[in-house]
């Protein structure tokens, strides 16, 4: 129990932060923020198109967030431990081949059905092992490993690319986005649970507690003695595997295996956790605030869309997005020598 | 040159330095060696001429990524600027006619020494200001290229210089020494050279004799903006043509060159020389594996392996406290 309440005192949840001390105004902020930047240009869009809170746009809006809400959760454990993943386009590259290859397809005579899926899911776990064993026992920068593991994905996906695209046949898999429920696919409802869960699982077990806690101060947690490389190995696997979800899920709403199906979906990942307020340098914010943040942007993207920007405006924000929030949300350490690589 | 190698430990032979330093050249005289026997047109000055204006992008992207990564930050938007540069050519050659590269030069130089002063001045972590540039850069020139390759004004003399040749070589092979003879005088006879090993070596200690980390941050930043659009030039005269993506997958060959040749991704180790023998081998390398029959797809899958063992053996991890 000694252990857990020391979790806490290191920048851990702002939970138990705010019962300890006095909630100062910057901190209240931070966590209402983002859910008041979504308000207001929720009804801005609204009074500018009129359109956009009818209820087709909203479902059209879950649809298009449903697949960064899973990355940008899988994102937040490494950011949290003030890692990087820069993998998520190489690994969904991979799983798309892997599920397009194994299920029922017009290439091969594969038709793992189910397996698939679980093949699929297992690419990205490895990737996330890779990672991770890569940064903690091998010693070397997160950022380095998963820039290399980014293109070694794309690369063994495009080595799997088959002579012709390879189109899934399998009902399973085509299944998970062609099942309909209430007016949304099944792939809503997938985001749902993994959001659900994922925050469970960083806010009530020991595996999330010490995922914060190494964020907040690492050199502290290595020095009590707990199996620190371990936590680190399963917040990049956990990265891995929503990564591989979701290039399974984005190949079963396409139809085939696409080696570029990850393209682009990097940066808008990276920015949602920022702008939803998950510290770079971890030990702060969460799931659940990711997932604002990537809602954010979704209903941006969809309400520039409705007023006339082009496709390609997107990255420009996102990369604005990212520098800007993280220049303010760093401007009051600016009186200490930090040394900032 | 040797003024510009890494001036962390200066007494007693240290296996670890001895071997960062000797390595690379061994390994890129290998490789040479090697693709001589296996295949012995590869030498041939026909052959080299044409490796040379393939390579002298690659190796002027790795000269300038080398400026920030000496620092111990990282550019990763030299891929993004690369592409925007020609992009821009096509865009602005009907307003600053013949003007237009040196014009180009010039914005890209300014926005890397911007980039370099908001990273310093405003303590954002260089990989994520250089990640949300390049997010920023790539977007920029599917923008205004409306995501079509088009074709350069023919009579742009800037352009047309560098894609003619003389006595036989690339004038973009000159480009390359040129660009190595300016940063290395630069480094040799200002203290910014220094400077940089010393904000790598130790920033703290460096921050404490003087050193205006902001100003230098700015300048190894500058430069390697500066460089990245130069490979921007260097690729469109030989394409002939501008592309929104010319240069996406040189953001990693960037690194792998700088790492591959003893450059420690964790700052103050390596230098100039150190770029260009990994320019160099990695070059040399792309080659290579068409040579032995590894398909081209198949080649992001050698890169990726190369970077991470170039990373795992030359990071000084007794520099870093905690691994990030």
């Amino acid at each position: 129990m000694k252990l857990v309440a020391k979790a806490g005192e290191v920048p851990g949840q702002p939970a138990s932060r705010s019962l300890r001390f006095p909630a100062r105004p910057g901190r209240w902020l931070q966590s209402i923020g983002p859910v008041a930047v979504l308000v207001v240009l929720a009804l801005a869009f609204q009074l500018a198109s009129h359109n956009f809170l009818s209820p087709g746009n909203l479902a059209a809006i879950a649809e298009a967030v449903a697949v960064p809400v899973i990355l940008a959760t899988g994102l937040s454990f490494v950011i949290l431990l003030g890692a990087i993943d820069l993998s998520l386009e190489g690994v969904m590259a991979t799983s798309s081949m892997t599920v397009a290859l194994l299920a029922a397809n017009n290439v091969n005579g594969h038709h793992w059905g189910i397996w698939a899926i679980v093949a699929a899911l297992g690419v990205g776990v490895v990737f996330g092992a890779f990672n991770g064993v890569l940064n903690t026992y091998f010693r070397m920068p997160s950022l380095i490993v998963t820039l290399g593991s980014w293109f070694i994905g794309l690369g063994i996906a495009s080595v799997l690319f088959p002579s012709q695209v390879p189109g899934i046949r399998d009902p399973i898999v085509l299944g998970l986005a062609s099942t309909q429920f209430a007016g949304l696919s099944l792939i809503v409802f997938i985001a749902v649970a993994v959001l659900a869960i994922f925050h469970l699982v960083l806010n009530y077990t020991h595996l999330g507690r010490m995922i914060y806690a190494v964020g907040g101060g690492e050199a502290t947690l290595v020095a009590t003695g707990l199996r620190v490389p371990l936590f680190k190995l399963a917040a990049f696997m956990i990265s891995g595997f929503l990564a591989a979800l979701a290039g399974l899920l984005l190949s079963a709403q396409l139809g085939d295996g696409n080696a570029d199906i990850g393209n682009g979906l990097l940066f808008p990942a990276v920015s949602a956790c920022v702008l939803g307020g998950t510290l770079l340098s971890g030990g702060r914010g969460g799931a659940i605030q990711s997932a604002i943040g990537a809602v954010i942007l979704e209903v941006l993207n969809n309400g520039l869309i409705q007023i006339g920007a082009g496709p390609y405006v997107r990255n420009i924000i996102s990369g604005a997005v990212i520098v800007t929030v993280v220049a303010i949300s760093g401007l009051h350490l600016r009186r200490k020598l930090r040394i900032v690589k | 040159m040797s003024a510009f190698r890494g001036t962390g430990r200066a007494e007693g032979f240290d296996l670890a330095v001895a071997l960062r330093r000797f390595v690379p050249i061994s390994v890129l005289v290998l490789l040479l060696g090697a693709s001589a026997i296996v295949a012995p047109g590869t030498l041939s000055f026909s052959a080299l001429t044409g490796f040379v204006s393939d390579a002298a992008p690659l190796l002027i992207l790795v000269i300038g990524s080398t400026m920030p990564i000496l620092t111990g930050s990282i550019d990763l938007s030299v891929a993004g600027i690369a592409s925007l540069t020609g992009v821009l050519v096509v865009q602005l050659a009907p307003i600053f006619g013949p003007w237009t590269c040196l014009v180009v030069l010039l914005i890209a130089i300014a926005f890397g020494a911007l980039q370099g002063f908001a990273h310093a001045w405003l303590q954002i972590p260089s990989f994520i200001t250089t990640l949300g540039t390049l997010s920023m850069l790539s977007g920029l020139s599917l923008l205004l290229s409306n995501a079509t390759a088009q074709p350069l004004p023919d009579s742009d003399p800037f352009i047309t210089l560098l894609s003619n040749t003389t006595f036989g070589i690339p004038n973009t092979g000159y480009a390359v020494i040129v660009v190595v003879a300016l940063l290395a005088l630069l480094m040799r006879y200002s203290r910014i050279g220094r400077d940089l090993f010393a904000l790598g070596a130790g920033e703290r200690t460096a921050v404490m004799s003087g050193v205006r980390t902001i100003r230098v941050r700015s300048f190894a930043f500058a430069s390697s903006a500066g460089c990245a659009a130069l490979a921007g030039l260097a690729l469109v005269s030989v394409t002939e043509f501008s592309s929104p993506t010319l240069a996406g997958n040189l953001l990693l060959l960037s690194i792998v060159g700088v790492v591959l040749g003893g450059t420690a991704i964790s700052g103050g180790v390596g230098g100039l020389w150190a770029g260009v023998i990994g320019g160099l081998i990695t070059a040399w390398l792309r080659v290579a594996t068409v040579l032995i029959g590894v398909a081209p797809t198949a080649q992001y899958i050698v890169f990726g392996i190369m970077a991470l063992i170039a990373v795992g053996l030359t990071t000084d991890r007794g520099k870093i406290g905690v691994i990030k």
